[in-house]
C-alpha cells in the first residue's frame, strides 16, 4: 500500500483541510461508507462541519484510534482522557460536536458528547438559546405543569 | 457570538434527554409541546427506563415515619390499621398498601401515584367486625359468614400479593393469592388478578392448586416474581409451614396455575419456613436453611 493510500484529507466546510490517517478517519460510519463506495478521492468534503469542530472530533479520533483494542488499564485511561476532553467545552461547541457526532456517525463520541450535555445542562434556557427549538406554551400552560410537578421545579 | 440557532434533529435531542437525571427531565416538559409530548409517551418512557439501567447505581427506596415536618418527603400515606405493606419494585413502581388499605401504585422518582380499588380480600376484612371494632391484630381469628355461633375461623390467612410486568403484553399486574376459610368446595384457595390498564380486581382459577391434593399457600409470604412466573410456597390448611413444600407457579401471561416440586437439592420433607423465595439478578433463587444452619441456593 502506498503512503498516499493510508492518508486521507478530511475539508471542512470553511475549507479547512487535515490529513489524517485512513484508520483514524474510518471510526467515522459516515466516511466508512463514503470510501467503501470508492464515491470520493483522497480528499472528502464534509459539508456540515466547521474547521474548529472538525480538529476536536479528530483528536478524539486519533485518541482512540490509538488506545482501542488494548487492556483495561487503558481503558480506565481513554475515559479519563475523555472526562478531561469535553469538560472545559462551552455548551455552543458540545452541540456542535454532537451535529458532528450524527453527521459522520461516531456513536462512541455521540454518547460521549450527548452525556456531557445532559450532565451539564441546568436549565431550560440552555437548550432555547442554543437549539432551533420553540417553547409554544403560554405562560399559564408552563405555570399549569410547574404546578402538577411542584417537586421538581422547587428549588 | 453566533446567534445561529443548531438545528438537531429529534433523535439526538432524544439521546440528550435518555440521559438527564429523572428531577430535570420533569421541567424539560416545559421544553415545547411537542417535547412534553414525547416526555410523557410511554415509548420514550421504556427507552429513559432501559438506559438509566445501563449506567446508573441501584436506588433505594426508604419509607419512613418522618422525623421532622422540615423532611421532604413525596408521598405521604394516611394512618391505617394494620402494617403498611410494600410490594417488589418493578420497573421502579412500587405498591403500597394494608389488609385494609386500598393499594397505590406509586413511582417514587416522580412522586407520582394512582389507587387502586378495594380487592376483595381487602373488602372481606375491612367489613369485618372485628377489624370495624379498630382490632389492630389482623392475625386474630375471624369470622366469616351468617352465623354469629360459629367458633371464629380467619377469614383468609394474609399474604402479600405479587407486582410483576406481562413482557409479552408489557402490562402490569398484581396477584394475591390466599387461602379462604371456611372453605367451600373448590374455594379454598382464592386468587384476585388486576391488570393495571383495567384497574378491575378479578378472580381467576385456582383449579389446578385443588384437583388432587389440596394445596394451600404458606402464610404470610411475598411471592417471588422471576422470568414471567410468579412462586410461591404451599403450606398446610392453616397456612402454616408444612413438610413436602411445593411449589405454586403462576404465568403471568397465560395467568395459569401449577404445582410443581421443590428443586431436588431440597430436603424431601423441609418445611415451608425454612425454604427461602426470591428474584435474584432476574431469575429465581431458592435456597434451605438446613439443620447445621449452612444454606443452601439454587437458582435458574
Amino acid at each position: 500500500m502506498s503512503k498516499s493510500e493510508k492518508k486521507i484529507v478530511l475539508k471542512s466546510l470553511d475549507n479547512e483541510a487535515f490529513e489524517v490517517e485512513k484508520a483514524v478517519a474510518l471510526q467515522s460510519q459516515t466516511i466508512w461508507v463514503m470510501c467503501e463506495d470508492k464515491c470520493v478521492g483522497n480528499e472528502i468534503p464534509l459539508e456540515n462541519v466547521t474547521g474548529q469542530i472538525l480538529a476536536k472530533v479528530i483528536d478524539y479520533c486519533k485518541k482512540h484510534a490509538v488506545v482501542d483494542g488494548d487492556g483495561d488499564e487503558s481503558s480506565e485511561e481513554l475515559k479519563n482522557w475523555d472526562t478531561e476532553f469535553t469538560k472545559n467545552m462551552d455548551q455552543s461547541t458540545l452541540f456542535n460536536m454532537i451535529l458532528a457526532a450524527n453527521y459522520l456517525n461516531i456513536k462512541s463520541l455521540l454518547n460521549l458528547t450527548c452525556q456531557a450535555v445532559a450532565d451539564k445542562t441546568k436549565t431550560i434556557d440552555e437548550f432555547h438559546t442554543f437549539l432551533n427549538i420553540e417553547n409554544n406554551f403560554t405562560p399559564e400552560e408552563e405555570a399549569q405543569i410547574c404546578q402538577e410537578n411542584l417537586w421538581a421545579f422547587d428549588d | 457570538r453566533e446567534s445561529v440557532k443548531i438545528e438537531i434533529n429529534n433523535d439526538v435531542v432524544e439521546e440528550i434527554l435518555v440521559r438527564l437525571p429523572v428531577i430535570r427531565l420533569i421541567r424539560f416538559q416545559t421544553l415545547s409541546k411537542h417535547w412534553r409530548c414525547l416526555i410523557r409517551s410511554r415509548g420514550f418512557g421504556k427507552r429513559y427506563a432501559s438506559h438509566q439501567k445501563t449506567t446508573k447505581d441501584p436506588k433505594l427506596l426508604l419509607v419512613c415515619q418522618p422525623t421532622s415536618p422540615e423532611d421532604r418527603l413525596f408521598v405521604e400515606f394516611e394512618k391505617s390499621k394494620g402494617f403498611l405493606e410494600i410490594s417488589e419494585s418493578c420497573d421502579g413502581l412500587v405498591c403500597i398498601y394494608a389488609l385494609t388499605k386500598a393499594v397505590e401504585v406509586i413511582n417514587p422518582v416522580t412522586a407520582n401515584f394512582e389507587a387502586l380499588p378495594l380487592a376483595e380480600i381487602q373488602r372481606l376484612c375491612t367489613d369485618h367486625p372485628d377489624i370495624k371494632a379498630d382490632h389492630p391484630d389482623l392475625e386474630a381469628e375471624l369470622v366469616q359468614g351468617q352465623d354469629p355461633v360459629l367458633v371464629p375461623a380467619p377469614v383468609v390467612s394474609f399474604t402479600r400479593f405479587g407486582f410483576g410486568k406481562d413482557s409479552v403484553t408489557g402490562r402490569y399486574k398484581l396477584v394475591w393469592l390466599y387461602n379462604r376459610y371456611p372453605a367451600t368446595t373448590n374455594k379454598e384457595v382464592g386468587c384476585e388478578v388486576l391488570d393495571l390498564e383495567d384497574k378491575k380486581w378479578r378472580f381467576v382459577s385456582t383449579r389446578p392448586l385443588l384437583d388432587h391434593h389440596h394445596h394451600h399457600v404458606l402464610y404470610n409470604q411475598r411471592p417471588a416474581f422471576a422470568n414471567g412466573s410468579f412462586y410461591w410456597l404451599t403450606g398446610d390448611e392453616q397456612g402454616g409451614p408444612s413438610t413436602q413444600t411445593k411449589l405454586i407457579v403462576f404465568d403471568i401471561h397465560t395467568e395459569m396455575f401449577q404445582v410443581t416440586e421443590t428443586p431436588p437439592f431440597i430436603t424431601r420433607d423441609a418445611s415451608g419456613d425454612k425454604i427461602g423465595l426470591c428474584n435474584l439478578d432476574g431469575r429465581l433463587c431458592i435456597s434451605e436453611l438446613k439443620r447445621d444452619c449452612k444454606q443452601d441456593f439454587w437458582w435458574r
